[in-house]
């Protein structure tokens, strides 16, 4: 226990200092500025069109699907893209395996990736995320119904739904940028994954504000850790580790 | 007896379908300084790695201070990996500080080794800007900060420019005479003949020598024969007629004999007084790692 929190310490210190990382937060909150005004623009659009009884369904769902880009945006590219710039370089340099001639275990080093990359997502995801919820309200939908709207459900896909699916997917993308040569094709092969995904879960006939959407974004997150879990268990060895680097 | 620090007897390990060790055996002594030689992919680094357990043996023992090689026995390695294995994003004393973490070793270790390999005062310095030999120098502090019995280098001098190298070399005669067994691989026959007492080869995954520098290098064939000055021509044409001398050729005042079992060293000196020859000294010959290193290599073609 005491070596994966060492690795996550580290881990968590290094992404946050890499040039990739730093370049993934500022486009991030860049990307975040436009989002914010189109979103506004849309929710006083509906807002203007008729009574709030006929409109109320569409500003919840539009409001829902804000929360859920900008959370998706946050929590799993961000956690996707601090992690794999070091892991990359790491690999390359021989740092993992220096490492792992340690008492370090493989799965100690795993997770301590994992959550060096998750948890600043997290953090970060959570505060953008229902800041711009919040914003969002307080900037169109209150002056309007003189109300405050905060859904439940969309707190619930914010808040829990998106985490899971983006620790999901950290402990995928570390796992597979472990065991392949160049960790890039591993983060390159799960967005367009999630891309896909999220795509398709709203074509579903799923709303961003039901609680169902929610519960499958979760069930989502949980499977794929429950798949990493169980090829890590079969798959993850020092030795892969070692190998995946191409120095023999 | 010698208490043995490295023992691998019949160590197998297959790679990509390719048999990469072929069940070598090879004994370290407490106290050894250690070379390990081989020509490119003859399996050194592979050796290194089931060493430090990064690579599974498929068959075969390893034992390391008489104990088999668990996790807890290769606490007792230190080590250095062909690509140092730095974080170049972090100082110095991070580098070391993660990995006095992952041994349970305190601060104080970081700044004692930072200091034996003579970094004091460069804690602070991010490691992406180091020199290469600054860098094989923290690698060096980083396998010494738990204090391990014994070092295993692969390739310490790889890359290095000559005072980088006297530089490493140096700590390596440091820490052997403070006691450390220092196992180390590389290419560099004369670093070998300088610094280790006892060597392998390997060629191919198999060992092909193993044995004390001296008692290798005892084994050479003929004699050399230092004059007072360098001969003239016409002695050496009439060398060169004297079959049964097995004339092989002068290195200024020294020249080269390889004779059959029946002429000794007596007889060879009386032939050379008959010639003419003022004779120094007379002895036998020492065969250099370089001269063994290519017999091997070519036995193995």
């Amino acid at each position: 226990m005491r070596n994966f929190f060492t690795i996550a310490a580290h881990s968590l210190r290094a992404n946050l200092r890499h040039r990739q990382g730093m370049i993934a937060i500022a486009v991030l909150l860049l990307g975040i500025v436009p989002v914010f005004f189109a979103m506004k623009g849309m929710l006083a659009e509906l807002l203007a069109k008729g009574p709030w009884d006929i409109v109320a369904p569409w500003v919840v769902n539009t409001l829902g699907l804000s929360g859920y880009l900008v959370a998706l945006l946050c929590v799993v590219f961000l956690g996707v893209m601090l992690g794999v710039g070091t892991l990359t370089q790491e690999k390359a340099k021989g740092a993992l395996e220096a490492l792992l001639a340690t008492p370090l275990g493989p799965w100690a080093l795993w997770w301590g990736k994992v959550a060096g990359c998750f948890l600043p997502a997290f953090a970060a995801g959570m505060v953008v995320s229902f800041g711009v919820l919040w914003a969002l309200n307080a900037a169109a939908v209150v002056p309007v119904l003189g109300n405050p709207l905060f859904p439940g459900p969309v707190v619930a896909t914010v808040g829990v739904g998106v985490p899971f699916l983006g620790l999901g997917i950290a402990a995928l993308v570390n796992l597979i940028g472990l065991l392949v040569a160049n960790p890039n094709i591993a983060s390159l092969s799960v967005v367009v994954i999630v891309l896909a995904v999220s795509n398709v879960l709203p074509r579903l006939g799923l709303e961003f504000a039901e609680w169902s959407f929610a519960w499958v974004n979760a069930g989502t997150g949980l499977f794929i850790l429950a798949t990493s879990l169980l090829f890590a268990w079969r798959l993850l060895t020092k030795e892969r580790i070692v190998l995946s680097a191409k120095r023999l | 007896m010698m208490d043995t620090a490295i023992s691998l007897r019949g160590v197998r390990k297959s790679l990509g379908g390719r048999e990469v060790l072929r069940g070598i055996s090879l004994e370290v002594y407490h106290g050894d300084v250690f070379g390990y030689l081989g020509p490119n992919g003859a399996g050194k680094t592979t050796t290194i790695r089931v060493l430090l357990g990064l690579l599974t043996a498929d068959s075969g023992e390893i034992l390391l201070l008489g104990e088999p090689a668990s996790s807890g026995a290769r606490m007792k390695l230190g080590f250095v990996l062909e690509s140092d294995g730095l974080f170049d994003g972090l100082t110095a004393a991070e580098n070391l500080s993660l990995f006095a973490r992952l041994y349970g070793v305190r601060s104080p270790e970081v700044e004692k080794v930072l200091a034996l390999v003579g970094l004091r005062g460069k804690e602070r310095g991010r490691v992406g800007t180091f020199s290469r030999g600054m860098r094989q120098r923290l690698a060096l502090a980083r396998a010494l900060l738990h204090d391990p019995e014994i070092l295993v280098l692969d390739e310490p001098t790889a890359g290095l420019d000559p005072s980088g190298q006297m530089e490493v070399r140096e700590l390596i005669r440091e820490l052997a005479t403070s006691g450390k067994t220092v196992f180390f691989s590389s290419h560099n026959l004369d670093e070998v003949e300088r610094l280790c007492n006892r060597i392998a080869l390997i060629h191919r995954g198999e060992i092909r020598l193993q044995g004390g520098v001296e008692e290798l290098r005892a084994g050479g064939q003929g004699y050399a024969v230092e004059l007072p000055t360098e001969p003239p021509s016409e002695m050496l044409t009439k060398l060169q007629h004297e079959e049964r001398l097995g004339f092989k050729g002068v290195q200024g005042q020294r020249l080269i004999f390889e004779p059959g079992d029946d002429v000794g060293i007596s007889e060879l000196a009386q032939t050379l007084s008959e010639l003419g020859l003022e004779i120094e000294a007379i002895y036998r010959r020492r065969a250099s790692l370089e001269e063994l290193y290519r017999q091997i290599l070519a036995e193995g073609e």
